[in-house]
């Protein structure tokens, strides 16, 4: 079994910080995702968790024993790497075996692992071919395979679908949660892309300089942003956001729009930016109306399963996700209705989002 | 501005390799048309033979009414757009933009007008005094794209604009370049291996593979109606799902006892696979008539929508439901067809069979 959890982890690299106080507490058997931009701290708090670097401050422990500074392979996790660093003399199923062999196991009981490992993956009539005689994605899923036949406490994956192709990256997705149901163990997953996080994880912590900014699970962090960052990074089309202050009861866009203030937005002048995201957007018939914001047409981007309007609203371009029928001229004065149950407020200084509905505030750490 | 008219454009390289086969293309003066493929297709060479970076084997490439096969790069009046961030940092806006100018010798008044009349239809007007590192990504974008306008050429050909900008800047210079292309009119033949960049971007697509042009058309065209089997995946995320059938009283039958209507015009044929997009179908709490169970093998929840791989009878099928519903791993669903009609192909030939 393993909890992985980690209580005020820093680490700084000479004069940079890469990690501040870090506490994250992943379940057993969970899909945990650390999703941030490159540079946000994710792929060090993979390598402080696999014990290959050693935190300034803070602690790391599986199911509530001190990891200290057992080494790597004492801590028994494997790690998946974006590049597949497979041998390349050596044929799938030698792959695969390897780090059984090195265990000094039968080699009846070795064959039969490897067997069922490429059945679970798909890569079963692969078992005779070498690495180079393999497409990206079949080589990722060996070097899988490898990590998989060790059995280990929990698996620590960096950006493994990376390398692919966008096709096969979203097919991957599925396999990958497939996987994790099937051999129920944790995974600790590092990504980039939100999307792959969102579509994965049973839980999302997201880094940015360093620091944890929220941990929840994907609809937790997709509908209660804690701050602007969070709001922005996580989203396909990224949330709007738009300016505006606080008067008498209605928030006063730069722009000129007017929408009412939700009953516990701030005081009197407080300067806010209202977040809201494409998808709570739709094109109204006239630009005037309640809970109506005017503008012009931008651009008008096709995307298939929806049409994407870019309308311009003073400075700003908000971004509305439209049914692919709706059609619009660029220039074409339109007003786009706001879904009030939906939007967010951000301080402006801070970037933190103030309570804007009744409800139960949510734990940026939990 | 002018179009582009490219007839049975072949290419082979001197090792054999065939990268163009019989190439037709009418680019409409004004239009942003788009080159979209894989890796290998055949779409950059096309492109470079259009710029005159690579001489084609065999056919004819005409620029406005202009034939243009032996003409060098130079003589064809078009601008190359590689990316578009490539400023030179220790030149302010105006230099940058004006260099292309200064390069060919124009006389400095007239470069200086010209400079002006680019910065003012892009609104770059208070940004000229500035070097790159003063400019924000956006900002520099439009400079980069200032620069190639400020020729005047009769086409821009953009060979992967977008490719290597990180996820923000790109959706921002997506909008950026459908805005000014839409006010500009200007003509522009772009490649990009990004279906959603082409769907987003283009007036036209024509979709290339091995080569050859599978499919031109408009994008809600190609995306509605994939003329093939290769246009049908690979356009679309997720991918079309396609499906073995049979014609059967009046409905096609797919796995799982799933019903799809039958396309006007369909041959009473074996061989036949449905394309169906993950939004012409829905899933559903087991009503137990027998009629598309499946099982969830995964569930996406991508914010805005969910998207489920479920099984059916073997099969794989995506399908994209609004994020509120909810079904978890190993549940048991009915999956209905809630589309049109759905695309049908001979599974042999790749090819709409109606």
């Amino acid at each position: 079994m393993s909890r992985v959890k980690l209580d005020g982890i820093s680490k700084s690299f000479g004069d940079v910080q890469a990690l501040a106080d870090v506490s994250i507490d992943v379940e057993d058997g969970s899909f945990f995702v650390l999703l941030g931009p490159s540079g946000a701290g994710k792929t060090t708090t993979l390598r402080v968790i696999a014990g290959l670097e050693a935190p300034d401050a803070g602690e790391v422990s599986f199911d509530g024993a001190a990891a200290g500074d057992a080494t790597p392979a004492a801590r028994d996790v494997a790690m998946v790497f974006q590049s597949y660093a497979l041998y390349p003399k050596q044929t799938v199923a030698e792959n695969i075996a390897s780090p059984l062999r090195a265990r000094h196991i039968r080699v009846e009981e070795i064959d039969k692992q490897v067997a069922d490992i490429a059945a679970l993956l798909h890569i079963d009539h692969l078992l005779d071919r070498h690495p180079g005689q393999l497409s990206g994605g079949e080589q990722q899923r060996v070097a899988l395979g490898r990590a998989l036949v060790r059995e280990p406490r929990a698996f620590l994956m960096d950006e493994p679908l990376t390398n692919l192709d966008v096709k096969l990256r979203v097919e991957m997705r599925a396999e990958l949660t497939r996987l994790h149901r099937h051999v129920g163990r944790t995974f600790i997953y590092v990504s980039n892309d939100q999307a792959e996080a969102m579509s994965m994880a049973d839980r999302i912590a997201v880094l940015h300089d360093g620091r944890i900014q929220q941990v929840g699970t994907p609809e937790e962090v997709y509908d209660h942003p804690v701050n602007r960052f969070v709001a922005t990074f996580v989203g396909s089309s990224r949330m709007n956001l738009l300016a505006c202050t606080v008067q008498d009861a209605e928030l006063v866009g730069v722009a000129g729009w007017r929408l009412p203030a939700p009953r516990r937005s701030a005081g009197q002048g407080t300067r806010l930016e209202l977040g809201i995201r494409p998808e709570d957007l739709s094109v109204a018939g006239e630009a005037e109306g309640p809970h109506v914001v005017g503008g012009t047409v931008y651009a008008v981007e096709p995307l298939g399963d929806r049409v994407l309007l870019d309308v311009q609203v003073g400075d700003t371009i908000v971004r509305v996700k439209a049914a692919p029928t709706v059609s619009h001229d660029v220039g074409q004065q339109v007003g786009i209705t706001v879904d009030m149950a939906r939007i967010h407020l951000f301080d402006v200084d801070s970037g933190l989002a103030l309570p804007v509905r009744d409800e139960p505030a949510h734990d940026p750490v939990c | 501005m002018a179009g582009i008219s490219i007839q049975s454009l072949n290419k082979r390289f001197p090792d054999g390799t065939v990268a163009v086969h019989e190439i037709d293309l009418e680019i409409e003066d004004g239009e942003l048309f788009v080159l979209l493929g894989p890796s290998g297709c055949g779409k950059t060479t096309t492109l470079r033979c259009i710029a005159g970076l690579e001489t084609q084997t065999s056919g004819d490439i005409r620029i406005g009414d202009r034939l243009v096969n032996d003409l060098r790069p130079g003589e064809r009046d078009i601008a190359m757009v590689f990316q578009f961030y490539a400023l030179y940092p220790h030149l302010t806006a105006r230099e940058n933009i004006g260099y292309p100018l200064r390069a060919a010798g124009v006389p400095r008044a007239e470069a200086e007008a010209r400079v002006d009349a680019v910065a003012r239809t892009m609104r770059l007007d208070g940004l000229l005094r500035r070097k790159p590192d003063k400019l924000s990504g956006g900002e520099q974008q439009r400079i980069a794209l200032a620069r190639a306008m400020v020729r005047e050429p009769q086409a821009f050909l953009l060979d992967e604009p977008l490719t290597n900008l990180d996820a923000e800047l790109r959706l921002d210079m997506r909008t950026e370049l459908k805005h000014l292309q839409d006010r500009l009119g200007s003509t522009m033949v772009m490649v990009t291996h990004d279906q959603v960049e082409a769907m987003s971007l283009g007036d036209r697509i024509a979709l290339i593979n091995e080569g050859r042009v599978e499919q031109v058309g408009a994008p809600l065209d190609v995306y509605d109606r994939p003329a093939s089997l290769f246009a049908a995946t690979f356009i679309g995320t997720p991918a079309m799902n396609i499906l073995p059938v049979e014609v059967d009283d009046g409905d096609l039958r797919a796995p799982s006892g799933l019903r799809l209507p039958i396309p006007v015009g369909l041959p009473r044929t074996d061989g036949l696979v449905a394309g169906v997009r993950a939004e012409w179908l829905s899933v559903t709490a087991p009503t137990g008539d027998r009629h598309g169970a499946a099982r969830v093998i995964a569930r996406e929840a991508l914010g805005d929508e969910t998207i489920y791989a479920v099984d059916m009878g073997g099969h794989r099928v995506h399908v994209r439901t609004p994020p509120t519903v909810r079904f978890e791993a190993e549940d048991n669903v009915d999956v209905a067809f809630v589309g049109t009609e759905p695309r049908v192909y001979h599974e042999g030939t790749g090819r709409l069979a109606a």
